[in-house]
């Protein structure tokens, strides 16, 4: 009696995809000449190389700090955990940080997670929506008396990520094929990383805290004045903000508005001088 | 004619981009591009190729439809896909007369179907639903195979035409894969040429492949061997000018070198016409 196509298809896939080809799964396919097993062996090679190099050019810097023989048994791992699902091969380990930091992967160095997550963050902002960039000369077209209220999203590609690790040195070290540095021996406190597009340039940059503090509000639809608020313990608040605003906006990192800039509400006028 | 005749045509890769948006193309009359790759949201791939649309004839062709798996066909791809035609507005589109999926494992291969008449049926409704959600003909390539099902009781030209006929659809023939699978299961690569309907065949596929022991494998790193040109030239014979594309995806060479390449499938399809004229 003839299998039918859904038990063909599940033997050849089991076969394929398992830790090993059992000898049982042999007779699914014919021999003609050369044996089923080295038949099924190119299939049960390829699924594995396939996944694997698209995991290598998501996450070169991983990939290169880890060396080939860690990174093949790191990918192992992850996949026996994770099969893909998706028809994107970019997506084939959108879970690797996540995998990485919930102890998937127990001779990871410290930082390996965070690394993981932010190669994804730039592939992800590679690969996101186009957007005007805001510029000065929008923002001086802005009353003066308006500055406060003013709200500035940040380009839909930009994420910021918090590490807890050193992976942004770690990057920068891979990137420049310098040594590691190393490990620290006590723990790293939390910053904040901005990754974005600009034109068609991934960029990274850590950002000091008060920096991540604003930005983070800004994002989430802060205006001008709570993001001096934000930097009460700072000596010129507004100026501080300023800045802080300045350098992202030269960096491209602020969306422009397909209507005129976002104003809450009036302006009083002890604020009218911020600019 | 059931599908355009293009000329002789290039894949549109990465390594590539710099020179293709620099500078005309001279030789190459076509990009085909992985469809996969860009259903993306923007981003410098998504401006390349609409700046390469503004000059050239795109085709679009596919590795994740699935088309033969027994798993629901996936309608989002299937959203991601018709939303990228309808920006492309391709010339072709096609995908693998494979499936890639099961029980919603994705694994990024393109696998054999087994030839039987129970995967005709399901390939051909496949097909049907395809065709009405972008609402054109797709194309389905032939792929590289290195085992058949015991169970297979029909043969891969053979399923190939039989599907293209009942789902009204086109065929890409990869004359590379012709001659990997041919020699690989021992079939007859004039046999497969013969076996095809001429007229459905709209889209030729060349490129290199690897020795590995006693098997070939379709590695898209090598240039076109003899052996596969010689096919190329018996199967225009066969067919005509069918729009032509030179894929390579690994050690891929400079852009000039891949089209300078290309032109000898331009001086095959030339003298092909020419001796049918003349005799």
């Amino acid at each position: 009696m003839p299998s039918s196509l859904a038990e063909l298809q599940r033997r050849f896939h089991d076969a394929v995809t398992g830790d090993r080809i059992p000898e049982e799964s042999l007779d699914v396919v014919r021999a003609d000449g050369v044996s089923p097993r080295r038949r099924l062996d190119v299939y049960f090679n390829a699924y594995r190389i396939r996944i694997h190099d698209a995991i290598a050019a998501e996450f070169p810097k991983v990939s290169l700090a880890l060396g080939p023989e860690r990174f093949g048994e790191l990918c192992r791992r992850y996949l026996a955990k994770h099969p893909t699902s998706r028809p994107s091969l970019r997506d084939a380990a959108q879970h690797l940080a996540a995998f990485v930091r919930g102890g998937g992967w127990p001779p990871a160095p410290s930082w390996l997670a965070d690394l993981a997550a932010l190669e994804r963050a730039r592939t992800d902002a590679f690969d996101g929506p186009e957007a005007r960039p805001l510029t000065r000369e929008d923002l001086a077209q802005i009353p003066p008396e308006e500055i406060a209220f003013l709200r500035l999203p940040l380009v839909p590609t930009a994420s910021i990520l918090e590490l807890h690790s050193i992976a942004d040195t770690v990057w920068t070290a891979l990137e420049k094929e310098q040594p590691l540095p190393e490990e620290p021996r006590e723990a790293v406190p939390p910053r904040g990383v901005l990754v974005w597009r600009r034109d068609i340039t991934v960029i990274h940059r850590t950002l000091a805290d008060d920096e991540a503090e604003v930005l983070r509000a800004l994002a989430a639809g802060a205006t001008f004045a709570d993001a001096c608020e934000l930097l009460v313990q700072h000596e010129d608040p507004p100026q501080r903000a300023l800045q802080i605003i300045l350098t992202a906006l030269d960096g491209a990192a602020f969306v422009a508005p397909s209507e005129p800039l976002a104003v809450a509400r009036p302006l009083p006028e002890d604020l009218g001088e911020l600019t | 004619m059931m599908f355009p005749r293009l000329g002789i045509g290039l894949g549109l890769r990465p390594p590539h981009y710099p020179r293709v948006t620099g500078a005309p193309c001279p030789g190459v009359d076509w990009f085909e591009v992985i469809s996969e790759n860009f259903m993306i949201a923007g981003g410098n791939p998504r401006r390349v190729l609409a700046q390469v649309r503004e000059s050239y004839p795109v085709v679009l062709h596919g590795v994740s439809l699935s088309i033969g798996s027994v798993d629901p066909l996936d309608e989002r791809y299937l959203d991601d896909l018709v939303a990228l035609c309808r920006d492309v507005e391709p010339a072709l589109v096609s995908d693998h007369l494979c499936w890639s999926s099961l029980g919603g494992h994705t694994v990024h291969d393109l696998w054999p179907m087994p030839y039987t008449e129970e995967s005709l049926d399901h390939v051909v409704a496949r097909v049907g639903h395809v065709q009405e959600r972008l609402r054109r003909r797709i194309l389905l390539e032939n792929p590289s195979s290195y085992a058949v099902f015991s169970a297979s009781d029909l043969g891969e030209a053979e399923f190939l035409a039989e599907v293209a006929r009942r789902a009204d659809c086109g065929i890409l023939l990869d004359v590379n894969n012709v001659w990997v699978s041919c020699q690989n299961n021992r079939w007859d690569p004039h046999a497969y040429l013969a076996a095809l309907p001429a007229e459905r065949v709209g889209q030729i596929h060349l490129a290199g492949h690897s020795v590995e022991g006693d098997l070939l494998i379709d590695t898209h790193d090598h240039a076109v061997c003899d052996p596969v040109w010689e096919l190329y030239r018996e199967t225009i014979a066969r067919l005509g000018p069918v729009s032509t594309l030179l894929e390579r995806d690994d050690h891929i060479p400079p852009f000039d070198e891949l089209a300078a390449e290309a032109q000898r499938a331009r001086a095959i399809v030339e003298e092909v016409g020419r001796a049918q004229l003349a005799g």
